[in-house]
């Protein structure tokens, strides 16, 4: 355990037909930093296609909506969903006779008298990775600060940072930087949709003759500077020159499935995730969200994680002009 | 009037940057990467001062100064960034850069400096 760690949270899924037990679970769920969000069974299926930011899923065995109950629900969770973990409730100890790959299906099963036998699981599967505290927040001030300079008079909110197993990518369009530090190695992504970028940013920033055939062009060229920006600015903190890069040469295939807007990094490492909402503060209050997602899935040594210390000519601020 | 080019791979620098120097009076040109910039410099004689990015694709700005110097040119050149680690920066000091801006663009804070070079 590293010292100073960031308390992230994670979304799940919750799907119980019993008012009683999905009380109990909800508060297992807040003991255990874990959002439980409620979903019908007839709309789970449907709710996992579209973009949801999940950490893990409960389900109960005693489905009736769905012939075959929780059991074939989340075999065909699974199928479709193999990174999210599944948490059975079972309701008779028939769950137990399964066969053994149907069973694998589920991360565990469990007994709602057993539920706190959860929290170890909970830590393997979904709090898999543990993040400093100055990362994350730094993260959260630096990108925030990027996001003031792009777009005009807008309140940006950022919900805490958490965590989610969810390989499913939001919007139409997402920059994907390569990370490396000492003590990491990864990806950073940037994820949003088009709507409302433009008319929330800066007009200084676009150019007087550009048209509207321009315009995914133009939020394109947004998008990357605001990638650039922000790592420039986290790896200027916590990415020390005199110190090596984490000498792992190792490379995986990165998929992408556009078809069913899923990104694969060819692991199973959650990813770390801080959601932004950009609202104009006055007129028509527009708003757009971004999300913010790093995944270490190459090297993760947070023990070595330290933040540079600034040195006298840190003390020229950022923009201005510092003379030779 | 002075001109100033403004090398960066990011329209929306460009942009920003040579809106704000045009509202200052000041003449702007603008390149698309490093080689574009060292063709634009080796072209054009009227250009006071250069702006250029770092991380840009084909040449990247360092490279762009180390050759500007190279060829004998002594027009000054800013460094408009997000890089700011000290080995980069004696770098660009090495090459004759004469001075060093970390995005995000502040032209408020630079345009003094900016007169100064151009002047």
């Amino acid at each position: 355990m590293i010292e100073n760690s960031f308390p992230t949270e994670s979304k799940v899924l919750v799907c119980d037909c019993s008012l009683e037990h999905e009380n109990r679970i909800k508060d297992f769920c807040g003991n255990s930093h874990l959002i439980a969000v409620k979903s019908a069974s007839s709309k789970i299926l449907d709710i996992l296609k579209s973009y949801v930011d999940l950490g893990a899923i409960f389900l109960s065995e005693d489905i009736e909506s769905i012939p075959g109950g929780g059991i074939d629900l989340g075999i065909e969770i699974h199928r479709i969903r193999p990174e999210l973990p599944i948490f059975l409730r079972r309701c008779s100890p028939l769950t137990h006779t399964l066969d053994e790959q149907l069973l694998k299906s589920f991360c565990m099963i469990y007994d709602i008298d057993g539920i706190n036998n959860l929290q170890e699981a909970i830590e393997q599967h979904i709090f898999c990775a543990e993040y400093p505290n100055a990362l994350v927040r730094g993260i959260e001030e630096i990108t925030r600060n990027t996001l003031y300079h792009f777009f005009d008079d807008v309140d940006v909110e950022v919900a805490t940072p958490y965590v989610v197993k969810d390989r499913i990518i939001y919007g139409e369009l997402f920059s994907l930087m390569p990370v490396e530090s000492y003590w990491c190695k990864g990806y950073m992504m940037i994820q949003l949709s088009e709507d409302n970028v433009l008319a929330l940013t800066k007009t200084e920033k676009i150019s007087d003759t550009y048209t509207d055939s321009d315009n995914f062009r133009v939020i394109n060229d947004i998008l990357s500077e605001i990638t650039n920006m922000s790592w420039g600015g986290i790896k200027n903190r916590f990415v020390s020159e005199e110190k090596p890069l984490s000498n792992v040469a190792t490379q995986v295939p990165i998929i992408v499935n556009h078809k069913n807007k899923y990104i694969s990094f060819g692991t199973n490492a959650p990813q770390l995730c801080f959601k932004y909402t950009l609202r104009e503060k006055s007129g028509e209050r527009r708003s757009f969200s971004l999300f913010h997602k790093f995944i270490f899935n190459l090297y993760w040594q947070p023990e070595r994680f330290s933040e540079n210390q600034p040195t006298v000519n840190d003390l020229v601020n950022a923009g201005e002009l510092d003379f030779f | 009037m002075a001109k100033v080019l403004v090398v960066d791979d990011s329209s929306t620098v460009r942009n920003e940057v040579s809106s704000f120097l045009s509202s200052n009076g000041i003449d702007v040109d603008t390149a698309v990467d490093g080689v574009d910039g060292l063709a634009k410099i080796q072209r054009d004689p009227n250009l006071k001062l250069v702006i250029c990015d770092v991380n840009m694709p084909n040449m990247d700005g360092l490279t762009m100064v180390e050759k500007v110097k190279a060829l004998g040119k002594t027009i000054p050149i800013i460094m408009l960034t997000t890089e700011s680690n000290p080995s980069m920066k004696q770098r660009g000091k090495d090459a004759g850069v004469k001075g060093w801006i970390v995005k995000p663009f502040n032209g408020s804070a630079a345009i003094e400096g900016i007169k100064k070079l151009i002047s």
